[in-house]
């Protein structure tokens, strides 16, 4: 016999039952009816069967509902609030329906200085989040932009240099990180011997022009990779302290399932051998049925 | 699942998270929140579900099936085998299935006498 006539059978078989004055339920025809329509509608609804199973008759608890009583089993219940009554209502009583609400002119909104939360037109940013500031560092003296290429161009020998127009020739891109570079009391002749004699000095040295205050100063290769261990030990993204999620859940949800009785279950080696009987199968969202099943699996 | 124990013999609430039985339990959930029927009435019917699904299974059906696959995980708990089984192939006499991974829940089919209910 098929799923469906099985099926048809359990759900009559249950029924009578349930009339049966000898189970004692005292149920009215009416609730019996509506439970048998409202099971079908749910066994059709779901799929897994077919063809319908559907109930000839007609609720009697909704008598105007004769053709939706297989489609929607919330239509034959007359007495709770289904969902398409309640939706009906809900739109009776003419509250505010944010669907209904008119999505305003973001021109407008923007006219009165007003944005929607979250909706901003990415004409209208003005954050300069992320963007640097124009933050201009402050120099004892601070270069003459008229003179500034002309220093990268042509050294005067005859005017003093400071240190912020020397640095501004050694780094030409202006800093706009951090705070104020410090200033060397260096005091250089506008010799280019000593200018090179200072940069061979500073080399050696190894002094930074740029006091680094963005994070942990730069190291030496050797050193950089100890250092980056130790950042990421400091890093608390990285850390230990984050949970560390089950691989596996011991219960997850599978959509095939497989629901019987086993009569034997043996095991050689990593094989196991089983005898089921009376299953109920759901696979690729079908239903079916076996009296008898013999399952191998092999356990790697 | 337990078992429930009526004069002679044991009908597994297991075949309730089948298609069929959820479909019951859910209109049964609807009139018990619509008050039609109260709670002892909800478990007979149930009761009486497990009972006629358990005989329509045992004598209206004559399938046999073969399943093969990779055993992902075994637990045997409570006397109910449960398989998680990867690359199942099912084999009946009419077609063959295979799904990636099926969940295999079975209880034992040879309790005969009516254990103490827990």
């Amino acid at each position: 016999m098929s799923v469906q006539v099985i099926y048809r059978l359990i759900i009559d078989d249950v029924i009578r039952k349930i009339k049966d004055p000898d189970m004692g339920l005292n149920l009215d025809d009416n609730v019996i009816e509506e439970l048998q329509t409202m099971w079908e509608a749910r066994l059709e609804n779901s799929g897994a069967i077919p063809h319908t199973i559907g109930h000839g008759e007609t609720s009697v608890l909704n008598p105007n509902n004769n053709n939706n009583n297989i489609i929607n089993p919330n239509n034959n219940n007359n007495s709770s609030i289904t969902n398409i009554n309640s939706v009906q209502q809900y739109q009776n009583l003419q509250l505010p329906n944010p669907n209904n609400i008119p999505r305003p002119n973001e021109s407008e909104l923007t006219r009165n200085g007003i944005h929607p939360v979250g909706v901003r037109h990415p004409s209208e940013i003005t954050t300069t989040a992320g963007r640097p500031t124009g933050f201009v560092p402050t120099f004892k003296e601070i270069p003459n932009n008229n003179n500034y290429y002309n220093n990268l161009t042509n050294l005067n020998p005859t005017s003093p240099i400071s240190s912020a127009s020397l640095r501004s020739i050694m780094n030409p891109i202006p800093q706009n990180d951090g705070v104020n570079d410090e200033e060397e009391e260096i005091n250089v002749n506008s010799d280019k011997q000593d200018i090179d004699k200072f940069l061979l000095k500073s080399i050696k040295t190894e002094q930074n022009f740029i006091v680094q205050m963005d994070g942990n100063d730069d190291e030496d290769d050797e050193d950089f990779e100890e250092n980056k261990d130790q950042n990421q030990d400091d890093d608390l993204l990285n850390s230990d302290l984050d949970d560390d999620d089950d691989d596996e859940d011991p219960d997850p949800v599978i959509e095939h399932y497989v629901l019987c009785q086993y009569e034997k279950v043996t095991r050689i080696k990593a094989k196991r051998k089983c005898v089921f009987k009376d299953g109920v199968m759901h696979l690729n969202g079908k239903d079916s049925l076996f009296n008898k099943a013999n399952g191998e699996f092999i356990w790697i | 699942m337990s078992n429930t124990t009526p004069a002679k013999q044991n009908f597994y609430e297991l075949y309730r998270r089948s298609t069929v039985g959820e479909a019951l339990t859910d209109s049964l959930d609807e009139l018990l929140q619509n008050q039609y029927i109260d709670q002892n009435v909800y478990s007979k019917i149930l009761t009486q579900f497990d009972k006629s699904l358990s005989e329509a299974l045992s004598t209206g059906i004559k399938t046999k099936s073969v399943i093969k696959g990779k055993l992902h995980t075994f637990r045997f708990c409570d006397s109910v085998w449960t398989f998680i089984v990867d690359n199942a192939e099912f084999k009946s006499d009419s077609e063959t299935t295979r799904v990636d991974r099926v969940k295999i829940v079975a209880c034992d089919g040879n309790v005969t006498e009516t254990p103490n209910s827990k």
